[in-house]
């Protein structure tokens, strides 16, 4: 028999908006609500079928990459995505649109978890495709090189007034989106053509099934890891106590984490060759301003270890 | 001169063969020496459009391995001082432990970033931990020595090279061993081991916010030892009528002081746990087998001479 890759599918890329991305799985779910209604109807036997809207998801897996992929890997993909929400240089949005973007970052490797959503429309095939297309920027002889996962020393990180000895860190960006629907247009004339729109570069359809979306917020917040040192001065007694730890506030003040010592919040990755070799893992949005909310101290016999939770003020640009 | 070898011109890592290493400064002679720094790649496949291997994960790197050297006395009946200096940091770990040898080239550098042969030197490995060490005796052999190590590069000093200073010398056999214990003179004691086990934590971090692109680091971090345990056994061979009362039933020995001599070397342990020994009857000469540990106060690891005591 000969060799037939094809249900493998091994030769595969996914393509998202037109824009390829590496990817450790893809899943696609869509669905179409409907359920069965029973009337007073003169039989139990469903003859009516309540059929609404349609519902499409798409999650990635995709690594944060050094090197070569660094411009097909979840991060990239993600920074492009706020961009269009933000309509920054000129993007619009595009389906699917991002509602969530969880990213990973230890001492084994980062990743990020992707949740989009689109509309469900088929007569749309470029919003999600699985493709033969190579990516050619995973070529290890091409202009950025070879490729690897971005691992601990790929990152700096200043999580509140805390700079060493974090030992990982989860962070959330949250796109809040709101579906709707859209009845037919008084004009319409009874073609399908007639009820597509496009208003200020978006597309949307009017009397379809097909939802038009819209981002109405975008939050970010997050939680980390950090050792905590218990040295013969006793440096962890005031654990807990001062605002090092939380962010507390001041009555008719507003504090930041890091007030104090000027220290601004910081999540960097390294990026070779441009500027300071450090760039910050959300290019779009300015994230230098946060509270620390949460600060978990646990003790065990091994590492000791806070668990802390905080959240950005998104500002500038 | 053209043999045995070419000396004509430099061979810096293995010109004249010292296969001996050097222990925070004094020198050793080894069975084997197998300790490298080493890496972990975790390569993986993606949806990548093809089934070549594109992306590789390197992980952090240290240095570990095993040592592996006979207990050697010189001529005056000394024990070697790198073998004192060996079995002083086992017992006491937070001691610090350097070792040099002519031929473990290492890189301190981002190893994901650097060209594969460039930079390589040969680096004192300054920050080295005893994981476990390992004294065994067995029917009528040499005393071994069995060591592994973690650690790490803390600051990037060149070795110092490793010259032989060799007197003469033999290794501690099995006429040089005793074991005793507080009601046992144990006279049948055929095998015994004696073995240091320091539980070690390697982490590693994020880089802190302000540390420059070229400081970057994939070394492990920090060397923690959060436990140390001391164990050991013994295999008897019973005497008729001799085990009614050695037999060790388990349990708590307060007060045991079981001593194993090795030459001048001393190991007391006065509080034992023991497990409950064993004795298979078979058709030969009956051993029985008996594991222990050292019960302890917590903060005596912290000091010198808590096990050994080298006269």
């Amino acid at each position: 028999m000969p060799i037939n890759n094809d249900i493998f599918g091994v030769y595969k890329s996914v393509r998202v908006s037109g824009q390829q991305i590496v990817a450790k799985s893809v899943k696609r779910n869509r669905k179409m609500s409907t359920k069965v209604t029973n009337y007073l109807q003169a039989t139990p036997k469903s003859r009516i079928l309540d059929i609404a809207g349609t519902e499409d998801d798409i999650t990635i897996e995709a690594p944060i990459l050094i090197g070569g992929g660094s411009v097909v890997d979840g991060r990239n993909f993600v920074n492009e995505k706020v961009k269009e929400i933000l309509r920054i240089d000129g993007n619009v949005p595009t389906l699917p649109v991002l509602s969530s973007a969880k990213y990973t970052i230890g001492e084994s490797g980062a990743s990020v978890s992707l949740t989009l959503k689109s509309d469900g429309d088929p007569r749309i095939s470029s919003g999600f495709a699985i493709t033969t297309d190579v990516i050619t920027e995973l070529d290890p002889l091409g202009a950025g090189g070879p490729s690897r996962e971005a691992v601990f020393y790929d990152f700096r990180a200043q999580l509140g007034s805390r700079k060493y000895y974090i030992m990982s860190a989860d962070i959330s960006l949250d796109a809040t989106t709101e579906e709707a629907y859209f009845l037919n247009p008084g004009t319409w004339d009874g073609t399908e053509e007639n009820s597509y729109f496009n208003i200020g570069g978006v597309g949307f359809t009017a009397g379809k099934q097909f939802p038009f979306m819209g981002v109405s917020s975008i939050t970010l917040s997050g939680g980390g890891k950090a050792a905590v040192m218990l040295t013969p001065a006793g440096e962890a007694a005031g654990l807990g106590l001062t605002s090092v730890d939380v962010t507390y506030q001041k009555a008719g003040e507003t504090i930041y984490s890091g007030k104090v010592t000027n220290d601004t919040f910081l999540l960097e990755i390294a990026t070779p060759g441009v500027g300071t070799g450090w760039t910050s893992l959300f290019q779009n949005l300015d994230l230098s301003r946060a509270v620390i909310d949460t600060a978990n101290f646990s003790v065990s016999t091994g590492i000791m270890t806070m668990d802390f939770n905080f959240k950005c003020w998104i500002s500038g640009i | 001169m053209s043999f045995p070898g070419i000396l004509t011109r430099g061979e810096f890592a293995t010109g004249l063969i010292v296969r001996s290493i050097r222990i925070n400064g004094y020198y050793m002679l080894v069975e084997s020496f197998d300790i490298h720094q080493q890496q972990e790649f975790k390569s993986a496949h993606y949806l990548q459009a093809g089934p070549g291997l594109s992306i590789t994960n390197i992980g952090a790197k240290k240095f570990s391995g095993t040592l592996k050297c006979p207990l050697r006395l010189n001529y005056a009946g000394e024990l070697d001082n790198a073998l004192i200096e060996l079995l002083n940091h086992a017992q006491n770990p937070v001691s610090t432990l350097t070792i040099d040898t002519n031929h473990m080239l290492s890189h301190f550098k981002l190893t994901a970033e650097s060209e594969v042969a460039d930079d390589n030197r040969l680096i004192s490995m300054d920050s080295v931990i005893v994981k476990s060490l390992t004294i065994s005796v067995a029917d009528g052999g040499l005393a071994s020595l069995d060591v592994d190590f973690e650690g790490m590069v803390d600051s990037r000093t060149d070795y110092i090279p490793v010259s032989p200073t060799l007197n003469i010398g033999r290794p501690i056999s099995w006429g040089d061993c005793y074991i005793y214990r507080q009601e046992s003179a144990m006279r049948t004691v055929t095998k015994f081991t004696l073995k240091i086990t320091n539980t070690i934590e390697t982490p590693v971090f994020l880089m802190p916010g302000n540390l420059a692109f070229a400081s970057r680091d994939d070394q492990i971090q920090l060397l923690g030892i959060s436990a140390v345990s001391w164990t050991g056994s013994f295999d008897e061979i019973v005497r008729t009528g001799a085990d009614l009362n050695t037999f060790i039933h388990g349990g708590y020995k307060v007060e045991d002081y079981l001593t194993i001599e090795l030459g001048p070397i001393k190991a007391e342990v006065p509080v034992t746990m023991y497990k409950k020994a064993t004795m298979p009857l078979v058709s030969n000469l009956l051993k029985r087998s008996t594991e222990w540990e050292a019960i302890m106060a917590p903060e005596l690891p912290l000091s010198p001479n808590g096990l050994f005591t080298i006269s």
